[in-house]
């Protein structure tokens, strides 16, 4: 008995001794040597963004890309105080060791001219600073008033260029700003850019309007106005201003949003006491409905491709995302988690569905996978609703209540970026536009 | 309109004649091109014009300044080179190059015993209670015992502190004089390649963007610590998925920052690995 313990702790004895001889013993000399990595620190990037070279608007550009990038939740743009250069030329390969020193791992030098034809111009490099080498060399040019879009085009380029993704920062977004007390709320259209710049009202709060939604082509959006008499969708062209009345709908309309192409408009109209869906071709005005259950079917979202449609319905008892051919047929139910689920909106690459869920009383945005796989929770709070995409599929803007009002959020697919979207005031029903041409 | 200084019963001068037309033109100009209703949406496109053209360098290489900076943040770059990292997990033993540098004649049980019970003097007063059962093991077992001979390896590595050597130091000394190290580095123990894998996790910046992907890439360690020749990254760098692209800038960016490396591995190639499927499945 004794014998074999013993032959039992020697032989784990010499095991432990084997591998311990193993882990010291070299390694093949000839042989190339593997080595698995498999984590790593997924931080924000840090990158050096020294003021362009040129007028002074240089400096605001080198502002507007920095905040950008900032925005993004992906990159540190680093302290200009640290910078071992302070204007590097944009045609000269940096000195790189200087830059290593304050951990840039990428650095954005740039030049602004003002061209003989009176055009604004930007050249600029982004480099690789641990590897030395450029990774990107563009020039843009437009009318100099046109500077803010010249940064954010920059700073689309460079997010590209770094995280593999299209950039989303030269957008805009169309929502309801929203003011005044309780009993005296004024509901107004607005749209900004999408760093809270260039904010103009597109109505003038003397009707209420809802769900204002960019057709992909980003020129035109539609939106709800409320009257007593009824419901009105509106769609709006935002370069001409010129505006036509969908129809006037007796009873209630909600979230009217467009077809990809842009020549139909899918909302769900409320008649007969019954809510179902309907889709109406823009060049003829006809009208077709889409489904009949007598469940509430609201909140219809194609999918980019034209070919589907998500919409929520209670008809199974408790509202619930679903996914019909874009005819109308092949309904299939998608979401079977706890909750109420509903706004469902498709990505733009088509991967994802966003949608907001309350579980008691709690509101989440979140998103699955359109066969209702994958779902992921992304944000949480008193009333979180109303989800946006950014035109890269990657960021998400929706409205956020804490008991003050709504305001705007954004998140990131990834549930790393949360934070407040920047503009201060009430606003809700945000719409992303697609990026500007 | 009436201007201060006219009376009514005024003639028209040549210049307020002219004036008075440049005003009529202008109201005909905007009433034949009216301008949008609501101009606030209007987006004035964007031309790219070309990529920029290649980059003079001269001017870098012949101004080599220092580049001292204001090195308000040098830590993380001074810090990577250390070879901090403690070996993993697994077995405490103790990490001094000279176990892995000296692979001629294997360090027997025996003379590794021995010098153990050699110096009993310092601290060998191990704890009263423990070492009696121990010793009895060992005499049942008639001298040899690995259970016991573990014990006391592992034992003897905790409680001796390392003890000041006089043998040369730095450059001078035989073993690292750089000389002596034509194929150093060549020693490379599994639990070194470990902490190198440890080592690279810190410094890679992973990117999890919607698609995650593996990449490898390669690279020679020279005499110095530093790359030999750029990474070879098997052209993933430039793969038309930009997915791709970014991985292998950022594998690429830590095996750099990891730079110079530690005496044992230099003058040998590596493969690195960089999975991001795993890496942001578990960030």
């Amino acid at each position: 008995m004794i014998l074999r313990k013993l032959s039992h702790a020697m032989v784990a004895a010499l095991a432990g001794l084997i591998a311990c001889v193993a882990a010291l013993a070299p390694l093949p000399a000839a042989a190339d040597i593997v080595v698995n990595v498999d984590q790593g620190a997924s931080q924000p990037l840090p990158i050096a963004i020294p003021v362009f070279a040129g007028p002074a608007v240089a400096g605001d550009i080198q502002k507007v890309i920095a905040n950008d990038l900032q925005s993004s939740g992906l990159f540190r743009p680093l302290d200009p105080a640290t910078f071992p250069q302070v204007d590097p030329d944009a045609n000269v390969k940096p000195a790189f060791d200087g830059w290593k020193a304050i951990s840039a791992q990428g650095l954005l030098t740039g030049a602004v001219t003002n061209d003989a034809d009176g055009h604004l111009r930007v050249d600029f490099r982004l480099w690789d600073v641990y590897a030395g080498e450029q990774l990107l060399g563009l020039q843009f040019t437009s009318t100099p008033e046109n500077w803010r879009r010249i940064a954010h085009k920059v700073a689309d380029a460079v997010y590209e260029k770094l995280t593999g993704q299209q950039g989303y920062f030269d957008t805009r977004v169309v929502f309801v700003s929203v003011s005044g007390s309780p009993a005296h709320r004024v509901r107004r259209l607005e749209i900004m850019d999408q760093d809270g710049f260039n904010p103009s009202h597109l109505t003038d709060g003397g009707s209420e309007v809802f769900t204002p939604r960019y057709s992909s082509k980003g020129q035109e959006l539609t939106y709800m106005v409320l009257r007593p008499s009824g419901s009105t969708v509106y769609v709006l062209n935002i370069e001409t201003g010129r505006q036509e009345a969908l129809g006037h709908f007796p009873g209630m309309v909600f979230a009217p949003r467009f077809s990809p192409d842009g020549s139909h408009v899918v909302l769900s109209v409320a008649r007969d006491g019954n809510t179902d869906i309907y889709n109406i071709t823009l060049a003829s005005g006809a009208t077709r409905r889409l489904t009949t259950d007598p469940g509430i079917d609201t909140s219809p979202c194609y999918s980019p491709d034209g070919t589907q449609i998500a919409f929520n319905s209670d008809r199974a008892g408790n509202p619930e995302l679903y996914v019909m051919d874009s005819e109308g047929g092949n309904v299939r139910r998608i979401s079977f988690g706890e909750g109420r689920y509903t706004t469902p909106v498709w990505s733009p690459d088509g991967k994802w569905i966003a949608f907001t869920k309350q579980t008691g009383n709690v509101f989440h945005i979140g998103v699955m996978r359109p066969d209702g796989s994958g779902e992921r929770i992304l944000t949480s709070s008193y009333l979180d609703e109303g989800p946006t995409w950014a035109p890269n599929s990657h960021m998400i803007m929706f409205s956020r209540d804490t008991g003050y009002g709504p305001h705007l959020w954004m998140a990131d697919i990834s549930g790393r970026v949360l934070m407040a979207a920047p503009y201060n005031l009430g606003a809700t029903d945000p719409s992303w536009s697609p990026l500007l041409p | 309109m009436r201007t201060a200084g006219h009376r009514p019963g005024d003639r028209l001068t040549p210049a307020l004649a002219g004036a008075v037309a440049l005003h009529l033109g202008l109201l005909a100009i905007l009433l034949l091109h009216p301008t949008p209703p609501l101009a606030i949406g209007a987006a004035v496109p964007i031309t790219i014009v070309s990529h920029a053209p290649t980059t003079d360098s001269r001017r870098a290489i012949q101004a080599p300044e220092a580049q001292a900076a204001q090195t308000e943040t040098p830590v993380p770059q001074a810090k990577a080179p250390e070879p901090p990292p403690p070996p993993p997990p697994p077995q405490p033993r103790n990490p001094q190059p000279k176990a892995v540098a000296a692979p001629e004649p294997k360090p027997t049980p025996a003379p590794t015993k021995t010098p153990l019970k050699a110096t009993p003097t310092p601290e060998a007063k191990p704890t009263p209670a423990q070492p009696t059962p121990k010793t009895k093991t060992a005499q049942k077992s008639d001298n040899f015992s690995l259970d016991s001979l573990q014990a006391d390896v592992s034992r003897s590595l905790k409680r001796s502190p390392p003890r000041p050597s006089f043998a040369a130091r730095g450059p001078t000394r035989v073993e690292t004089a750089p000389e002596a190290r034509v194929d150093a580095g060549q020693g490379v123990s599994q639990s070194d390649v470990a902490g190198l894998s440890q080592l690279l996790q810190r410094l890679w910046n992973v990117n999890c963007g919607d698609e995650t992907v593996v990449v490898t890439v390669s690279f020679k360690v020279g005499d110095d610590g530093h790359l030999v020749g750029p990474v070879d990254d098997h052209g993933l760098r430039h793969s038309s998925n930009p997915a791709i692209a970014v991985a292998a800038v950022r594998a690429i960016d830590a095996v750099h920052k990891v730079a110079p490396y530690d005496p044992k591995f230099r003058n040998n190639t590596f493969n690195v690995k960089f999975d991001a499927q795993k890496a942001c499945a578990t960030s």
